[in-house]
């Protein structure tokens, strides 16, 4: 069964490496691939755009492409996409929220193939890491957390995961979730 | 600090965020106003906010709004620091979650991609904004 939230990530995944603009998905459609199933209305995806001549560069593109901007300037963290088709809002990070957001981030991300679509994916270290360092971290950041740390046991990259949570100092609070 | 740390907190978070009025500011926060009245009376004594007044462009009587201090800034501050350093959830909660990993897994043990249910769930229960055209 295909879903308009499919198409959606098909037509946004196109328009980026189309564009040649390294992503990753973020946020709670990140999670299913890692963790727990739970729907979610926010599509957060974090773009590698450097330079403001970039990324004015890009709006045009995005719009030509239907996806309209609004909030979009460089100096914010955050830039929403509008679907045209859809309706959908997109939130196209490009400093995301609690994330080291450098180049061994871009390079541990994940190919998750998701009915035709090949998407690039967060690590599920850094998902947790992310999910964790938010400032306004909640029940529901925690549940996630714990759920990738359940799904993905043995299979994450501990040495990494406590590396960047010692760096964002959320060592302690993954530690007592771990616990649980 | 006499006050609850979780309301003074707040107070101060909602005062810096904006002009507020105090019966905006205690609709806000959902405390009383009378009570609100008290608590900024005693964040003005400790140091933590001050007064200032604005006058609207249009007549009218100017707005007397709350603002954090300096010390204010370094109290929220130092509270976010603090209160980040406990879990938000329920040892039932989080359990709960592991549940629903082992939901997941089981479904990709038996070939299921769990992102693809993902997006039938989403598709069912979000509804989208406008029908596509």
């Amino acid at each position: 069964m295909s879903s308009h939230f499919e198409d959606l990530l098909s037509r946004i995944s196109e328009f980026l490496a189309g564009n040649r603009i390294d992503y990753m998905i973020i946020g709670g459609f990140a999670l299913p691939s890692y963790g727990a199933i739970r729907a979610t209305a926010d599509l957060d995806l974090a773009a590698w755009i450097r330079t403001p001549q970039k990324f004015q560069s890009f709006l045009v593109e995005a719009e030509k492409s239907g996806f309209r901007p609004s909030v979009a300037s460089f100096s914010n963290p955050v830039t929403v996409l509008t679907d045209q088709k859809t309706g959908m809002e997109i939130e196209l990070w490009l400093r995301p929220d609690g994330i080291v957001w450098d180049q061994e981030t871009l390079d541990r991300r994940k190919r998750i193939g998701i009915g035709s679509s090949d998407l690039c994916v967060v690590s599920p270290e850094d998902f947790i890491v992310s999910k964790l360092a938010r400032p306004d971290r909640g029940v529901q950041d925690e549940k996630d957390v714990k759920s990738v740390l359940v799904r993905m046991e043995g299979n994450l990259d501990r040495k990494y995961l406590e590396r960047r949570a010692t760096r964002a100092k959320v060592l302690a609070i993954l530690k007592a979730i771990d616990r649980v | 600090m006499e006050n609850n740390l979780a309301t003074v907190s707040a107070i101060l978070k909602k005062a810096s965020s904006g002009a507020f009025g105090t019966s905006e500011l205690a609709k806000e926060l959902n405390i009383g106003p009378a009570r609100l009245i008290k608590l900024s009376r005693d964040l003005r004594n400790e140091g933590l906010a001050e007064i200032q007044t604005v006058h609207a462009k249009s007549a009218g009587r100017p707005l007397v709004k709350l603002v954090p201090t300096l010390l204010g800034e370094e109290f929220l501050e130092a509270y976010d620091a603090l209160n980040s350093k406990t879990l938000k959830s329920r040892p039932s909660d989080l359990l709960r979650a592991a549940d629903d990993a082992k939901y997941a897994r089981r479904l990709a043990e038996r070939g299921l991609s769990p992102p693809l249910v993902f997006l039938e769930l989403n598709s069912l229960v979000v509804p989208l904004r406008r029908p596509p055209v």
